[in-house]
């Protein structure tokens, strides 16, 4: 329990480092083009090294932009262009936003598997390129409007964005405490067989994951009060319960999808930059392209990060052994940590960007 | 086992702190020149700051400007960018910092401004006049600088700085930003956040990114 007590305040407390870090009111020095987090990042023991990051970025950015203009004449640089932008993707996202940190939570919080975790990962880069393109494609294709507009519309945007993760918090987090019973149904309604091995046919596929141990105190003690992760029990629809297929499934999906579009609706400022620089440049179409190969080097990173969270949420859960009880609990605390984080990430970038002022009043 | 189970724990706290340490990178690149003004009693009046942005910058700001669709941008034009523009700058000091020692010199909004654009790059005149005139001290520095980092600045080499109606024995140096070595992060690491309360040397190492001009009148 103890380290189950600490791993919630370490959880709750690497949250809070965030309200000094990125809720600090982000507003743009020249009123366009907001600024993807503010605050000053270059104190601390870490800072240099994030200084050194940014420095290298900044490189990456300009050799990005050149490679994208000279595709006017020039038509022989669209790998390199590819190439720049997927690096840049890459290490765009090693300093981490918003995005990485809900998505993390939310992981640890539903005990998803890795492979989850990645689908999650570059699908919410995905959906972040997506509504950069939609946005540059209404506002300077469709309406023309001015980048004062444009920048407008993305604050609210941004807004929308960070709401959304709070009541996806909050939801995950009220879902956590209730105890996600759905599982639990299941049994109750195909009770056959002592073992959960048997009874259920659980042809597990969620191969990579924490529950190996769960599971051999549970074929015969058969309490229920573990709660690993729902989401991938992809077995639901197939020999266990014939009667009622996906009626679960289908909040699951659900839940993780509304997790990747209040992650990715924000679109980052860059990208937006880039894209109406290759319309004004005439070459718009490259500069989708260089937007999509850039949300895949960013989603690569954040899979990453995905992953070593999973896998390090395993670890200290298999670390700390003694018992079942104990690691159900102690699961149960990680995950219930994690969704508080959700929800808390949510409220404190809503009130940073709040704090700043509503789009168009400064 | 208690170790094992440490070590488990402090690399689940590195990961999630990894996941929300927060890290800027710029997407504006500044061209900069400084002019310091000096009044009939050779004390420093305003600061008047030449920013001219990179091109691709320049395409997002000037998108759907050209209300007249003639392919040109007037003055008239541009009068809403370059107002919201100053506008916004004074919630960030206009990136403009002038101390001497611990005296801090404070802006007033500027009234002097415009964009123009110069070979296809847009560029912003301000000039930022002193809530009181300064005296040129032992220890006057000028920064410039996005703490933050969204804004890159890079002042022009051959002339970075004019000191305009100044006493002629009045000089300022530059100083650009320091190279990250090994020896400048290690001098950073012990530096704490807090840079302005420095004494003016230190401020120069705390920024990696700072743009510092020593004004002296000897």
């Amino acid at each position: 329990m103890k380290v189950s007590r600490l791993l919630k305040v370490a959880t709750l407390a690497t949250a809070v480092v965030l309200v000094a870090l990125e809720a600090h009111a982000a507003k743009s020095p020249f009123g366009i083009a907001t600024p993807d987090s503010s605050g000053n990042y270059f104190g601390g023991p870490l800072g240099p090294i994030f200084a050194w990051i940014a420095f290298h970025q900044a490189h990456f950015y300009q050799a990005l932009t050149g490679a994208l203009k000279s595709l006017k004449d020039d038509s022989t640089g669209v790998w390199l262009l590819f190439g720049l932008s997927f690096a840049y993707g890459v290490f765009h996202a090693v300093g981490p936003g918003h995005g990485k940190a809900v998505i993390t939570s939310y992981l640890v919080a539903s005990g998803a598997s890795a492979r989850r975790g990645i689908a999650l990962s570059f699908l919410s880069a995905m959906v972040q390129a997506i509504s950069a393109v939609v946005i540059v494609a209404i506002g300077a294709v469709v309406l023309r409007v001015s980048a004062v507009a444009m920048t407008f519309a993305t604050d609210w945007i941004e807004i929308v964005s960070y709401g959304a993760i709070a009541v996806f918090g909050a939801w995950l987090l009220w879902a956590k405490i209730r105890g996600d019973h759905h599982h639990h149904h299941h049994h109750v309604v195909a009770p056959a067989g002592g073992g959960h091995g048997d009874g259920h046919g659980h042809v597990h596929d969620h191969s990579d994951h924490d529950h190996d141990h769960d599971h051999a105190a549970h074929a015969d003690a058969h309490d229920h009060t573990h709660d690993h992760g729902h989401e991938d029990h992809d077995h639901h629809g197939d020999r266990s319960a014939p009667g009622r297929p996906s009626t679960r499934r289908v909040p699951l999906m659900a839940r993780a999808w509304a997790a990747v579009v209040a992650v990715g609706i924000r679109p980052c400022s860059g990208a937006i930059i880039i894209l109406v620089f290759a319309l004004a440049q005439g070459i718009f179409a490259a500069g989708i392209a260089a937007t999509f190969v850039m949300a895949l080097g960013t989603g690569l990173t954040v899979a990453a990060l995905a992953t070593l969270a999973v896998t390090a949420k395993d670890v200290v859960l298999r670390f700390s052994g003694g018992g079942s009880v104990m690691v159900t609990r102690l699961a149960r605390g990680v995950e219930i940590a994690g969704a508080a984080a959700v929800l808390l990430l949510g409220l404190l970038l809503l009130g940073g960007s709040l704090a700043s002022g509503l789009p168009g009043s400064g | 086992m208690e170790l094992r189970r440490l070590a488990a724990v402090a690399a689940f706290c590195a990961t999630g702190l990894w996941a929300v340490v927060a890290e800027a990178h710029p997407h504006v690149f500044v061209d900069a020149h400084a002019e310091v003004l000096f009044d009939a009693q050779g004390h420093i009046s305003a600061v008047r700051n030449i920013w001219q942005f990179d091109e691709t910058f320049t395409d997002f700001a000037i998108q759907g400007l050209d209300t007249n669709n003639d392919g040109k941008l007037s003055d008239a034009e541009l009068k809403p960018l370059a107002d919201i523009n100053v506008k916004s700058l004074k919630e960030f000091d206009f990136f403009t910092y002038l101390a001497d020692g611990n005296e801090e010199a404070k802006f007033l909004p500027p009234k002097e401004y415009w964009l123009e654009i110069h070979n296809s790059r847009l560029t912003l005149f301000f000039t930022l006049p002193l809530e009181k005139p300064m005296a040129v001290g032992p220890k006057t520095v000028l920064e410039e600088f996005d703490p933050e980092y969204f804004v890159a600045f890079t002042f022009v080499k051959d002339h970075p700085i004019k000191l305009d109606q100044a006493p002629k024995n009045c000089s300022a140096t530059f100083h650009p930003p320091h190279e990250l070595d090994a020896q400048t992060m290690a001098t950073l690491a012990a530096i704490p956040i807090d840079q302005h309360d420095l004494p003016p040397d230190l401020v120069q190492m705390a920024s990696v990114l700072a743009n510092s001009f020593s004004i002296a009148c000897k």
